[in-house]
């Protein structure tokens, strides 16, 4: 499960650099339609790295099919209308008989109690044929193959809590492949092979184990965000999952597939006139249209702090979310050096005392951001509690902890090393063409100017003690947490449900 | 080039066959991600239409794009200069961020391990990279590196040690001053060297527990000779023999600034950096010698099929290949092709075998060839071996290497779509220009082709070379070097549930003999001198306890301590482990632990003995007998007195550092701590019931008084290198007078 990757402090509020040249190799243009384009020159070998963002994934999951976006993310390179069918005339017929079967299906379904399993059953077979007939017409690995016959490397498609995502890397004279391939999936797309893919996704959640670790991380989701669609788990509930069908999947991307609702990307050995010629070429004549509905819902402020205790059979496993704001807040960049300098390899602070020091604590991950930044979130511990201690130990721990970090400074040449290492990490990473495209893509979207991404670290560089103190102040403190731990069973304090 | 210590192990062991970075490797970089699993596929998908369809909307078909030639690779620009004491300098501005980062090449590596001390090389990496230096402890050297924001890594291969590294371009002075230290004063302590000898003890004892690495391995060392650095297995004996002064010379010998290449690239101006790179080693002056020669790797075939039986029965997996060349030779763009293309054929036509299956032919069934692919390994210091490696169904072993030799005649007689070709190009050219596309690999790359005296303009050719490999160019490469009559065909597998003989495809089957030399008992020489210096750290530390009468007087003792089980360990992870050890002089011993399933005990007289446990019990024996013994053998404060126990050798084998041997073959490393002269560190083998022993470490600390003996209150105690528990002693009394008799009574 990729769910709930606490260490994937998603890089984007991460990352950032100071004061650049870089910057001047970046050429970035928005066309007519409100298509964006970004554009990072360097010309050392004959590739490109391309990444396409599209806003739109888990949290804009319509009620009662939670796990869309994420099944739909592996599924934007099953083609286009052209790309990846056998027939499109005959595909789209077939298509449309497969949607009006599962219609009807769903109808009989809903008839709750007076729904008649004969006719249910008979419906459900012409379902299934009309999938396979469906099928007849799709060459849904066309799309990759002309890719990879080109020299498509590091092929990659995903969608997260709220953006789909395709990236590859090209030889650099197929610089047109790109914008002609992503126009096809972009202006053409076609949910194809929809219910094999679903019955895979069921399968894999099925195989993946039960990590405790895993479940502490979805109770802390489920108790921290009452409202927010943090909530639900990225794969969606299995119950919605069986139930999903492909043509609320295609509405769902046609919706996004917005120009202004895309950025493109590309780093490497290319001309950014020729870039936009294209771009021009192969987007221009995707029509401008409304932006799909923004998320309203956003999460209230808690009254006071939350606990949560989970019987379970297995060693204890603790987690901590602090509520804290999203990318977009300034205190963002303070968050990401106090994680660093809490968490950073064996020179971690919080690693020294917990774990060496105090014995208190087995294995530690702390986040900056969980489950995604785009909202506000959590700044997160999650621990395994040392043989002999219990969870009210480690929170013990974690407090003193923190409470120093309120009242005290930290000392000078700990913030620096912390600021040192995350923009040394920052700087080896925009070394890749990949990670770079990809990093121009999501500043511009999060914060709608791709320039952030050199300004930001700038900001890294300022921090000080005294921010770090100011905001474990303001966010670290017990009454703005959600605490959820395992207990076996037999240790259960008595006096019931706390 | 991200090298771990962990990898360097797997290096060391002479099948880091990847050569440097350069264009080699044809396996593509991982996907970051794996594609989506793969649809229900239709049983049999109608035939495609034959018109190219118009793409909807007007827009043109991506099938029908024409593309403008592709641009040659830029390699970066660098700036050389050579030092006065002869360090070699290549600095390469790029100011996109503020950072900088480099590699430093030494020119020796495992090729240079000298007879009969395979691993040394390995062992200076390692020690380099992780050991700290002559003035600060490996924790002080990592929270400098951190606060640099500095990151280290290093990889010995046969013919280059290679540390990379990165900073800020604000910390490029000091982190340039820390690379010295590390490269010219790294601490070779012995107890650190006894803790990566014994990680790589157990790479030799595991090496034979992964079947597919065995295939390969086996393939590369009967082409490239087992003799040579790059076929060359380390053996226990070898590694044990190396000493910190071994060490200490190899280092002296090869880490001198006339051996190294110092590449630096980042935001800096070249001449401003020329200067610092002066200051911070232009005061190094160390004598060198000229590095030998590298060695040749054998090149001429070696064919027939050879067998390394193992038990498993139920996959074989192979290695077929043939020597190739190396990276440098003329038909090397085509044989990249070529692997890329075989792969292609390859996975067709396994997915055709998978459709006739449901379709219900049986033509193809049995024959289940997972993942066959080629690849080609050759580098720029030797020659490489063209090879395909595969596994299969246990009892389809023989028609699974049919199946891949009928593969090879397809190839061979050219049977290959333009659309194969076309894309094996892209593909092949892809992975190379994928190893220039950032400028810390582009400046690495660029010193490694310097670094084998290979031209500059060998890289440009080398794509041009690709892009223009010709079916002809294949069919060519193809008979030569994938030659029926030259191919060495290694299988590693279980013969008995072979179906079909092996000699019913070639008659020529060769058995490989996977057992690994016993370690020779006595580790190292010993002299007059070493067993007098052994003696005489023995008497240092038998002073700092209290003193050798103070330790001979003590008769019995009886010792409680409490076993915090490490939560890592599988099974009894994180549970605790209270334990009673009483003793009496000099070879009566009784072990009871009360763990939360029972109470486990243990007696043995020094000749025999009982084991009772939850479960019932019965006489000592085996593994058992042997662990108790090893516990007795490592007992304090006989341990001490080592030199006066009958038929136990305390010998020196490095500085703080001896080995103490007895009678029924126990032996034991003691490091002693240079201030003190108490023990610091015991390192033994732990019998396992598998036969493969683990190595284990108790690491002292916590001395305190007991009737005047110092004894350490706190064990840690490793196993392979991990944690494996914390001992607490909560109680220690000497002299209580215990008796046999109660000793040897079972528990009810």
């Amino acid at each position: 499960m990729r769910v709930y990757g606490l260490g994937c402090l998603l890089l984007a509020a991460a990352l950032a650099a100071q004061g650049q040249v870089a910057e001047q190799h970046v050429t970035a243009f928005t066309l007519a339609n409100g298509l964006r384009v970004a554009v990072l020159e360097r010309h050392l070998s004959p590739v490109i790295a391309c990444f396409t963002l599209v806003g739109g994934g888990s949290v804009d999951d319509p009620p009662g099919q939670t796990g869309l976006a994420s099944l739909l993310g592996g599924m934007q390179l099953n083609g286009s209308e052209s790309v990846g069918s056998r027939n499109w005339a005959e595909e789209k017929a077939a298509l449309a008989a497969l949607d009006d079967a599962y219609g009807r299906l769903q109808a009989e379904r809903n008839k709750g109690l007076l729904r008649n399993e004969d006719e249910y059953g008979k419906l459900r077979t012409q379902w299934r044929l009309a999938v396979d007939a469906a099928q007849r017409f799709s060459d849904s690995r066309e799309y990759r193959r002309i890719l990879t016959e080109a020299g498509a490397d590091q092929i990659h498609a995903s969608a997260d809590y709220t953006t789909l995502s395709v990236s590859y890397t090209l030889p650099s004279n197929r610089l047109e492949l790109w914008f002609a391939m992503e126009a096809q999936r972009l202006m053409h797309p076609v949910v194809r092979d929809f219910d094999q893919a679903r019955a895979a996704m069921i399968e894999d959640r099925r195989k993946a184990g039960s990590d405790p670790r895993n479940l502490v991380r979805g109770a802390l989701l489920a108790s921290a965000f009452p409202a927010h669609p943090y909530r639900v788990p990225q794969d969606g509930w299995p119950s919605d999952l069986a139930e999903l069908d492909r043509r609320s999947a295609q509405g769902f991307l046609e919706a996004r597939y917005v120009p202004g609702n895309i950025v493109m990307a590309v780093a490497g050995d290319v001309d950014p006139a020729e870039a936009r010629r294209l771009a021009e070429k192969y987007f221009a004549a995707m029509p401008a249209r409304a932006l799909p509905p923004a998320l309203r819902t956003a999460e209230p402020p808690q009254p006071g702090q939350r606990t949560l205790i989970l019987d379970r059979d297995t060693a204890p496993v603790l987690a901590i979310g602090y509520n804290r704001p999203s990318y977009l807040d300034r205190d963002d960049t303070a968050l990401d050096v106090l994680v660093t300098l809490l968490n950073s390899g064996s020179t971690g602070i919080a690693r020294q005392e917990l774990v060496e020091e105090k014995k208190l604590v087995f294995s530690l991950e702390i986040a900056a951001s969980f489950p995604d930044g785009q909202y506000p979130n959590l700044f997160t511990f999650l621990l395994v509690p040392a043989p002999g201690h219990s969870a009210a130990d480690v929170i013990q721990g974690v407090d003193a902890l923190l409470f120093r970090l309120r009242t005290q400074k930290l000392p000078p040449a700990v913030v620096a090393a912390a600021r040192n290492q995350i923009q040394s990490q920052i700087y080896q990473n925009l070394a890749s063409n990949l990670f770079a495209a990809r990093m121009l893509a999501i500043h511009t979207w999060t914060y709608g100017d791709w320039k952030k991404l050199f300004t930001l670290a700038a900001d890294y560089g300022k921090i000080t003690e005294d921010d770090l103190m100011r905001v474990a102040q303001r966010y670290l403190n017990p009454g703005n947490r959600t605490v959820v731990y395992t207990i076996m069973p037999a240790q259960r304090p008595r006096g019931g449900v706390q | 080039m991200r090298g771990t210590l962990l990898l360097l192990a797997a290096t060391a062991l002479g099948f880091g066959q990847v050569p440097l970075g350069l264009p080699g490797s044809v396996a593509p970089k991982p996907a970051t991600q794996s594609a989506p699993k793969p649809a229900i596929r239709p049983v049999q998908p109608p035939p495609r239409p034959a018109p190219a369809k118009p793409a909807p909307g007007g827009g043109v078909s991506p099938r029908d794009l024409t593309f403008p030639p592709l641009h040659a690779l830029q390699p970066p620009q660098a700036v050389t200069a050579t030092l006065p004491n002869g360090l070699r300098v290549y600095l390469v501005e790029q100011h996109e961020f503020p950072a900088v980062g480099g590699a430093v090449i030494a020119r020796t590596g495992y090729a240079f391990d000298p007879p009969g001390k395979t691993g040394l090389a390995g062992l200076a990496g390692m020690l380099l990279r992780g050991g700290g230096t002559s003035s600060k402890s490996p924790e002080q050297v990592a929270r400098e590196l951190a606060a640099l924001g500095m990151t280290l890594d290093s990889a010995v291969r046969p013919t280059a040690t290679v540390l990379t590294f990165n900073a800020l371009r604000d910390t490029a002075q000091p982190a340039l001053a820390l690379l010295r230290e590390i490269l010219e004063h790294p601490a070779f302590d012995a107890g650190r060297l006894e803790v990566f000898r014994r990680g790589m003890r157990s790479t030799i004892a595991h090496r034979n527990d992964d079947s597919a690495a065995v295939a390969g391995r086996e393939l590369s060392r009967l082409i490239l000779g087992a003799g040579t650095p790059y076929g060359q297995l380390l053996n226990y004996s070898g590694l044990d023999r190396i000493t910190g002064n071994d060490l200490r010379a190899f280092h002296r010998k090869y880490f001198v600034p006339s051996n190294l290449m110092l590449g630096i690239w980042g935001d800096f101006d070249a001449r401003q950096m020329r200067a610092q790179v002066e200051q911070a080693f232009g005061t190094w002056t160390a004598p060198g010698e000229t590095p030998p020669e590298f060695p040749k790797a054998g090149s001429a075939p070696v064919p027939g099929i050879y067998l390394a039986a193992v038990t498993d029965p139920s996959v074989s997996y192979l290695a077929i290949g043939q020597p190739s060349g190396m990276m440098t030779q003329k038909d090397a763009p085509a044989l990249e092709v070529m692997a890329l293309l075989f792969n292609r054929v390859q996975s067709r036509i396994r997915q055709r075998a998978a459709g006739d299956f449901t379709a219900g032919s049986l033509s193809l069934a049995g024959v289940q060839i997972d993942g066959a692919r080629a690849s080609w390994d050759a580098g720029l210091d030797h020659a490489g071996v063209f090879r395909i490696t595969g596994s299969c169904r246990g009892a389809a072993t023989a028609e699974s290497v049919r199946a891949i030799l009928d593969d090879i005649d397809r190839v061979r007689a050219g049977e290959i779509g333009d659309e194969d070709l076309r894309a094996a190009r892209e593909a092949a050219l892809s992975a190379f220009l994928s190893h220039w596309d950032t400028t810390p690999e582009g400046v690495l790359e660029m010193m490694i082709l310097e670094y084998y005296g290979v031209p500059r303009d060998f890289i440009r050719e080398y794509q041009a070379g690709i892009q223009a490999v010709t079916r002809a160019d294949i069919q060519r490469v193809a008979r030569q070097y994938l030659n029926p009559a030259n191919l060495t065909i290694v299988v590693a597998g279980n013969p008995q549930v072979f179906s079909t003989p092996l000699e019913k495809v070639n008659p020529q089957v060769s058995r490989i003999d996977l057992s690994i030399p016993a370690p020779t008992t006595t580790l190292v020489e010993t002299s007059d001198a070493s067993l007098a210096e052994g003696k005489r750290l023995l008497a240092r530390a038998q002073t700092a306890a209290g003193g050798d009468a103070k330790l001979a007087s003590v008769k019995d003792y009886t010792l409680q301590a409490e076993y915090q089980i490490d939560p890592a360990v599988s099974g009894i992870g994180g549970s605790v482990i209270l334990q009673s050890d009483r003793w009496i002089a000099a070879e009566i011993f009784r072990q009871d632990m009360t763990l939360s399933t029972g109470r486990v005990s243990a007696f043995s007289d020094g000749v025999s003995g009982w084991i009772v446990t939850p479960q019932g019990g019965g006489a000592l024996m085996g593994t058992q007998l042997q662990q108790l013994r090893s516990d007795l053998f490592r007992s304090y404060f006989r341990l001490l007195l080592s030199d006066r126990v009958p038929g136990r050798t305390v010998n020196s084998v490095d500085a703080n550092l001896v080995e103490i041997s007895g009678p029924g073959g126990q032996t034991v490393r003691i490091e002693f701590d240079a201030g003190t002269g108490l023990p610091k560190r015991a390192i033994y083998e732990v019998p396992q019931a598998t036969g493969v022993s683990l190595f284990g470490e108790d690491l002292y600390s916590d001395f305190r008084s007991v009737d005047g003996i110092l004894y350490p209150f706190k064990t840690v105690i490793m196993q392979a290198g991990r944690r494996f528990a914390e001992v607490f002693v909560k109680d220690i009394r000497i002299n209580t007078g215990l008796r046999q008799a109660d000793l040897a009574t079972r528990p009810q």
